[in-house]
C-alpha cells in the first residue's frame, strides 16, 4: 500500500535526524579522525543545528523542501560529505517539481536517481565503501518491502547488513583510500552517519558498537 | 593545547578581523558570514577577476593572496575544513568585473565538489567562470594517476601566474590556459617534523614521536610515503628533489622557480640550510634558479616541515612571476 508524506510528516522525520546527529557528532568526529580529518559529525551537528531552526517552517511543493534543505547545507558547510548530500538533495528536489506529497513507492527510485548525482559530484562508485554503498543497499529493501510500516526497519536491517559486509573490506575513495588496509575492520564514517539516520527514523540505537552518545540521554 | 588564541570557535573570525585592521586598505571581509576577503575599493574594471577559496590555517596561503596583481576574493572556510558552497558564490560573484571569473584552488573533494557544483549553478545565471584545480603534490599519488594529487605550495605560483596574466588583460581562455600550463610544469613535495591541533579539536591532527619525520605528508597530516628518523637536511634535500624530479625531469639549461617553504614551525634558518644544498645540486645539473622564493607561503599553523615546489619557466611564465603585485605577504621577485 502507498502511504503519502506531507511537508509535516517530512519536518517530523528531519526532526528525528536533526536531533539524533546532533548527538552522534562525538562518535562520527572520532570515527572520521581514524581515517579522515575527523570533522564528518562538526559537519553533520552544524547542518542538523541549522536545519532544526527551520523545521517549523518548510515549504511546499516537496521540491522546495528539498531545495530548502540544500541552500541550508550550502550556507554552513563545505565539507565533501556537504556537497555529496547536496548534490543527492537538489537531485531529489528536480525529481519532486510540483509534487505537494511523497509516495512512499517513489523512495526507492529517489534514492537511486540521488545516488547517481552524488557519483557524478564526488566521483565514487558502489563498492568504494562510502554511504553510496549503504543508500543502495537501503533502496533495493525498500523495493522488496510492500508494507509502508516496515520501510524504516527494513531500511536498518539492510544498513546494518552492509555495514557488517564492508567492515572488512577496504576504502577505495578519498583520503581514506590512503590508510589503505588501516580501513578494514573500520565502520566508514558516511555509511555510519546514514545508520544514526535511519535508527533516527526507525527509532532504534545499535549504530556502531562503541556508540553510546545520545542514548542514555533521552 | 597551547595557543596563543581567545576562544577556539573564533579562531578563524578573529584571525581574519585582525588582518584587515593591520591591512586596512589591502583586506575587506564582506558577505553574509563575513568571510570572503576582498581587496577593498578594488580598481578593477574590466579585466578576468580572480577567487579561490579553503581551509584556514595556511596563511598565507589562500586570504593572504589577496592583493593587486594576485587575487580579486577567497572564501575561507573552518581551520582545515572548506568553504560553504554561500560563501564561494559571493567569492565568485565578487571577482565578477565583466570579463568572467577564474577560481583556482586545491584538489581537495569538499573545495572541489562545492566549487563544481557553483560554478554551474552561476553559469547557469549568466556569470561566466572558470575552475582550475591544482595539484602539485607529487607523494599523493603516483603520476597515472596525478589528478588524485593534492595541491599544495604550488598554489601559490598558480595565483601569481594568473594574476599577473588577468591584470594584463588576458581573457578568461587565456589565463586559465596559462594557469594549467604553469601548473603542469610544477611539482611539489613536503616533509613533517611535528604535527599541528586544530584548535576546536583541541588534540594533535596526528601523533609522531620526536625522533620521527614523515616524507610526503600533506598540509592537513594527510599520510605521506614513508615514515621513519631524522635526516639531515641534505639528505632530505636530496630525496625530495630526486622525488620533484623523477616526476618531472629538468634539463640542463632550463630556467626554473624554485620554492622552499616552511609549514609554520621551522625557522627560515633551516630554510636557508636546505635551501643551500638545493642550490648546490640543481646548480651542478646545470639548472638555473631564476626565480628562489625562500620563507613561509603555505602553512600548516604550528606543524614543522618544509615543502619544496619546482616549476620550469619559460619566456611567458618567467616574466608573469616577476611582474610586481602589492600584497603583504607577496615579495616581488
Amino acid at each position: 500500500m502507498t502511504q503519502e508524506y506531507d511537508s509535516a510528516d517530512l519536518s517530523m522525520i528531519f526532526a528525528k535526524v536533526c536531533e539524533r546527529l546532533i548527538d552522534a557528532a562525538p562518535h562520527l568526529n572520532e570515527l572520521d579522525a581514524q581515517l579522515g580529518d575527523g570533522d564528518l559529525g562538526t559537519t553533520l551537528r552544524a547542518v542538523a543545528t541549522a536545519l532544526q531552526g527551520e523545521l517549523c517552517n518548510m515549504p511546499l511543493p516537496i521540491s522546495d523542501f528539498m531545495e530548502k534543505i540544500s541552500q541550508i547545507i550550502a550556507g554552513v558547510s563545505g565539507s565533501s560529505f556537504s556537497a555529496i548530500m547536496m548534490a543527492g538533495v537538489n537531485r531529489v528536489a528536480a525529481e519532486t517539481n510540483g509534487q505537494n506529497t511523497l509516495l512512499s513507492t517513489q523512495i526507492s527510485d529517489l534514492i537511486r536517481l540521488a545516488m547517481e548525482s552524488m557519483m557524478g559530484a564526488g566521483g565514487a562508485n558502489l563498492g568504494d565503501k562510502t554511504v553510496l554503498d549503504g543508500l543502495n543497499g537501503i533502496a533495493d529493501a525498500i523495493d522488496r518491502e510492500t508494507d509502508h510500516t516496515k520501510l524504516a526497519s527494513a531500511a536498518d536491517e539492510a544498513l546494518s547488513r552492509i555495514m557488517k559486509d564492508f567492515k572488512s573490506k577496504p576504502c577505495k575513495i578519498g583520503r581514506a583510500r590512503l590508510a589503505g588496509d588501516r580501513s578494514i575492520g573500520l565502520d566508514d564514517p558516511g555509511m555510519t552517519a546514514l545508520k544514526h539516520m535511519i535508527e533516527a527514523i526507525n527509532g532504534s540505537h545499535d549504530s556502531g558498537s562503541d556508540f553510546t552518545g545520545g542514548v542514555d540521554a533521552h | 593545547m597551547k595557543k596563543i588564541i581567545n576562544d577556539p570557535k573564533n579562531y578563524v573570525d578573529e584571525s581574519l578581523e585582525g588582518l584587515v585592521l593591520a591591512y586596512p586598505s589591502e583586506f575587506e571581509c564582506i558577505g553574509a558570514n563575513k568571510r570572503v576577503v576582498v581587496r577593498p575599493d578594488s580598481k578593477a574594471s574590466g579585466k578576468v577577476g580572480l577567487a579561490t577559496g579553503g581551509g584556514f590555517g595556511h596563511l598565507p596561503l589562500f586570504a593572504g593572496y589577496v592583493g593587486e596583481g594576485l587575487l580579486d576574493s577567497c572564501a575561507v572556510g573552518d581551520v582545515f575544513a572548506g568553504p560553504s558552497a554561500n560563501d564561494v558564490t559571493e567569492a565568485i560573484e565578487a571577482a565578477d568585473f565583466g570579463s568572467g571569473v577564474l577560481s583556482i584552488i586545491g584538489n581537495y573533494g569538499g573545495d572541489r565538489m562545492v566549487f563544481n557544483m557553483v560554478k554551474d549553478a552561476l553559469e547557469s545565471k549568466g556569470v561566466r567562470n572558470q575552475l582550475v584545480i591544482v595539484a602539485d603534490d607529487v607523494a599523493s599519488a603516483p603520476p597515472l594517476e596525478h589528478s588524485k594529487r593534492r595541491g599544495v605550495a604550488g598554489l601559490t605560483f598558480a595565483f601569481k601566474i594568473a594574476g599577473a596574466a588577468a591584470e594584463r588583460g588576458r581573457t578568461l581562455d587565456d589565463v586559465a590556459a596559462i594557469t594549467e600550463r604553469a601548473m603542469n610544469n610544477c611539482r611539489s613535495i613536503g616533509v613533517a617534523l611535528s604535527s599541528c591541533t586544530i584548535p576546536q579539536a583541541g588534540k594533535p591532527t596526528f601523533e609522531i614521536d620526536d625522533e620521527s619525520i614523515e616524507m610526503g605528508m600533506g598540509i592537513h597530516g594527510e599520510q605521506g610515503v614513508w615514515r621513519g628518523g631524522l635526516k639531515s637536511a641534505d639528505d632530505l634535500a636530496d630525496e625530495m628533489l630526486d622525488r620533484v624530479l623523477e616526476d618531472n625531469p629538468i634539463a640542463s639549461g632550463e630556467r626554473i622557480a624554485l620554492l622552499c617553504n616552511s609549514l609554520g614551525a621551522t625557522p627560515i634558518d633551516e630554510l636557508f640550510i636546505f635551501y643551500r644544498r638545493l642550490a648546490q645540486r640543481l646548480s651542478s645539473a646545470g639548472v638555473d634558479i631564476a626565480l628562489p622564493m625562500i620563507g613561509h607561503y603555505t602553512t600548516s599553523m604550528e606543524m614543522a616541515g618544509i615543502t619544496v615546489s619546482v616549476m620550469t619557466l619559460d619566456d611567458e611564465l618567467e616574466s608573469l612571476m616577476r611582474e610586481p603585485a602589492a600584497c603583504p605577504f607577496w615579495r616581488n621577485l
